[in-house]
């Protein structure tokens, strides 16, 4: 029944149709998933794993926890590849969200028999090592992107950037920053509201893909 | 809970930082409310971008094995290419190259390419299909050759009262253990339902793979079978859940003897 048909993506192997699975835009790769294309997967895993990986640990700060985030989201992708629709938005936009709230979910799960991990240094992750990401060019597309966001967080008013780094990557309610940062509730849910409206509106003309501006 | 009120809190749920009930009653207007949902889905954009602002992480090389050994085993891809080496070892290329055979070749091609023609895709949808179409037509090259050999048969499979419009037939060779189903008129699916096909023998029912149907209603699955098609008396195709089941559990659109 097994194949034995390799399932790497190096940067040689081709879809078939003229682009190597690597350069495949991220629809073309979900249509092929969902013709079980299992280089298709692992071209997906080798774009988003990383990223997605970053987003786990970053929430979960223990690395096999994350990994188990990010392999359930992956085999739950592999098994029901239709979870994803393009009324979701864009691909990898909606696969960090699913990954985002499965790790919330292990976050919070937890957190009454642990204690959260409140305020980690930030310099625990960087002796993590970055890596070096899938393809040359990509890197370039990212660094770009990342430039991208951190400029327009960066002109969000700080309360307002600081309540919604404590919901994303931290992992808290809005109850749970209110009771931090000594606010009250309204306060915050306005403060992440209009920040991420302010997001919304500044990263479309960034040359980002925000669907619906 | 109304429109108006769920917008207030889409922008705190995609950053999943509403409190459990909250979030529970949001899903259930997001659950009937497309306009509602669309909004949600530019702010998961937005907090997807946030993601984009830390550095990417190396998980272990251990996890990509894990996760990529999920996949292997379910499926088997390059079929097409398996069943052309193994006819192209097994025939002189002069008995490859019948006229007859060649002539059902491109009855075959021209009907997929009929096939492909009318089917009617959304614009949204209409790049990736043309990539799958890419992806079918070099695939059809390769049945193509295939098929280009003597002890080809084609069978037809009768549709059952759930899809009376539903037309399949299953090209196949007792020999191999490689087949093709194509169908068109087969009902779609919701997003959590797949259709699944058999192989009978003796009464057991092994699973020759899952598939789901295009737009215009036409699908081709190839199988490779545990065995010679040979061995098996019949085929039959249901509808599982997404995923596929270890036997067959839903309602029988197709059926065939072998």
């Amino acid at each position: 029944m097994v194949t034995g048909v390799s399932t790497t993506a190096g940067a040689g192997q081709r879809t078939g149709i003229g682009v190597t699975y690597a350069s495949a835009e991220d629809h073309a790769l979900v249509t092929l998933l969902r013709q079980r294309d299992e280089r298709a997967f692992a071209a997906l895993y080798d774009r988003y794993g990383r990223l997605a990986f970053a987003v786990s640990l970053r929430l979960l700060r223990d690395r096999e926890r994350a990994e188990e985030v990010v392999q359930d989201a992956f085999v739950k992708l592999w098994q029901q590849p239709a979870s994803y629709t393009p009324e979701r938005g864009g691909f990898r936009a909606w696969f960090l969200s699913v990954v985002h709230h499965r790790a919330v979910d292990a976050l919070r799960a937890t957190a009454g028999e642990r204690g959260r991990v409140a305020g980690a240094a930030d310099g625990e992750l960087a002796e993590e090592l970055p890596d070096q990401g899938p393809a040359p060019e990509e890197q370039v597309v990212r660094e770009h992107e990342r430039e991208a966001v951190e400029r327009v967080l960066g002109e969000l008013p700080s309360a307002q950037r600081e309540a919604i780094a404590l919901a994303y990557f931290d992992g808290l309610t809005q109850s749970e920053i209110a009771a931090r940062l000594g606010e009250p509730l309204g306060t915050v849910k306005t403060r992440i509201r209009t920040g991420m409206q302010r997001l919304r509106v500044a990263l479309a003309p960034a040359g980002l893909e925000v669907g619906g501006v | 809970m109304t429109c108006k009120e769920v917008e207030e809190l889409l922008p705190a749920h995609a950053l999943d930082a509403l409190d459990r009930d909250e979030a529970h009653t949001l899903e259930r207007h997001l659950a009937a409310c497309r306009p509602c949902r669309a909004e949600l889905a530019a702010f998961r954009d937005v907090a997807g971008h946030l993601a984009m602002a830390m550095p990417p992480v190396a998980p272990s090389p251990e996890l990509r094995r894990r996760v990529l050994n999920a996949a292997a085993g379910s499926e088997r891809p390059g079929l097409l290419s398996r069943l052309a080496l193994w006819w192209s070892s097994r025939w002189p290329a002069v008995v490859r190259l019948s006229p007859v055979m060649a002539i059902l070749a491109l009855v075959v091609s021209l009907g997929s390419i009929f096939w492909a023609a009318t089917a009617q895709v959304s614009l949204d949808r209409q790049m990736a299909e043309n990539r799958l179409l890419a992806a079918r037509l070099e695939a059809r090259e390769q049945l193509v050759a295939s098929l280009s050999a003597p002890g080809v048969e084609v069978r037809e499979l009768r549709a059952e009262a759930v899809a009376p419009g539903a037309q399949a037939v299953m090209v196949i060779n007792r020999e191999s253990p490689a087949a093709v189903l194509s169908t068109r008129g087969l009902p779609q699916l919701p997003g959590d339902r797949v259709y699944q096909l058999w192989l009978i023998r003796d009464g057991q029912r092994t699973s020759g793979g899952i598939f789901t149907v295009a737009v215009d209603g036409s699908s081709r699955l190839e199988i490779s079978a545990p065995q010679p098609l040979g061995v098996y008396g019949g085929v039959g195709v249901t509808i599982e859940p997404a995923g596929g089941s270890p036997g067959p559990t839903g309602a029988r659109v197709l059926a065939g003897s072998l």
